[in-house]
């Protein structure tokens, strides 16, 4: 949550150094359809979606790709390992790491 | 030093071990058990140390119902997804059955401690609550112990854990603590397997000595 609010954050000083516009509503809006990971940031940090921390199955064949200490939880946990997730206004899940990344990612290159 | 053999299961299953025996007076008997990689090199060896101390030492193959002889000294990811299908067609019924056919192979030394490391440290606590004719219990850094933290040892029993084990968080470690006063329970510096000197990566030669001391000198008092 505290690299959320950080992102968050960090779109607004994007806002401040910028002449386009001096609308922040609309700069932060323009940046959220431009990006749908930094969409799922900011709706984060407003309450409207939260983070979970889940025991997620993993299938064999992802075993090589573990870490090592995945890969020893996995084998003392029914084959899962704890993982961060974004639950979605569907109720659906994705990983919350690679969406802050991605969301990190845009607010760089901006 | 030892020498691979045999032993027989309560339920006529043959499988692999490797024993290794005094070769002054014989102060007791310690079953060890493997971590995921089975009878490999390093284990081999902690059974050779025991012996060296004077304890007739048995490793029973843990994963031979599983794939009879796997073994690996291969620590890289490539043996990742083999270890996980071992353990996902790994049986817990029968396990104790070949724990039990070590603890008496190695009571021909006396009374009997058990010691393991990783899946083996696991082992160790879940044997211990057991008793399974034992008189110590010595386990280290055991993967999922906290998930078993309301099993009750019923012989005296020790627990080694490092303090930087990503896989066994600190505080999990102070939960087992917290639940079970009589059992010593010790952390040390260093990661998951901080006593496999063939891992140069995870291995922390002052831990592990300190832990190995630690387990002798509470073999010696609870077996010799």
């Amino acid at each position: 949550m505290l690299v959320c609010g950080l992102a968050d954050a960090y779109a607004d000083r994007l806002f401040g150094a910028q002449d386009a516009t001096d609308d922040i509503l609309a700069f932060r809006a323009e940046s959220a359809v431009r990006s749908t990971a930094l969409a799922r940031v900011f709706a984060l940090v407003r309450g409207e979606l939260r983070l979970v921390t889940e025991a997620v199955e993993v299938p064999l064949s992802d075993y090589g790709h573990l870490k090592v200490e995945d890969f020893m939880v996995s084998l003392y946990n029914d084959h899962t390992v704890q993982r961060v997730r974004l639950v979605l206004a569907d109720g659906s899940r994705v990983l919350a790491h690679p969406v802050v990344g991605e969301a990190i990612w845009f607010l760089r290159s901006a | 030093m030892g020498e691979r053999i045999t032993l027989t299961a309560s339920d006529g299953f043959s499988l692999n071990a490797y024993r290794a025996v005094p070769e002054g007076k014989v102060r007791g008997g310690v079953v060890v058990i493997q971590e995921v990689w089975g009878l490999n090199h390093w284990i081999r060896s902690v059974v050779d140390r025991f012996a060296h101390h004077g304890y007739l030492a048995v490793a029973p193959a843990m994963f031979d119902r599983v794939e009879y002889g796997y073994e690996s000294d291969d620590y890289t990811p490539a043996q990742f997804q083999i270890i996980g299908e071992l353990l996902k067609t790994f049986s817990h019924d029968t396990a104790p059955l070949d724990i039990d056919a070590a603890i008496k192979a190695a009571s021909e030394g006396g009374k009997v401690g058990i010691t393991g490391y990783c899946f083996g440290g696991r082992a160790t606590w879940v044997t211990a609550a057991r008793g399974a004719g034992l008189s110590a219990a010595s386990g280290y850094y055991g993967g999922g112990v906290p998930n078993y933290i309301d099993l009750e040892p019923q012989v005296p029993t020790e627990m080694h854990f490092g303090d930087k084990d990503t896989g066994i968080p600190l505080e999990q470690v102070e939960q087992l603590k917290a639940r079970h006063p009589k059992a010593d329970i010790y952390t040390y510096d260093g990661p998951h397997g901080f006593c496999n000197s063939d891992r140069p990566d995870n291995f922390n030669e002052a831990s592990c000595k300190k832990a190995s001391l630690r387990t002798l000198e509470f073999f010696h008092k609870h077996l010799d």
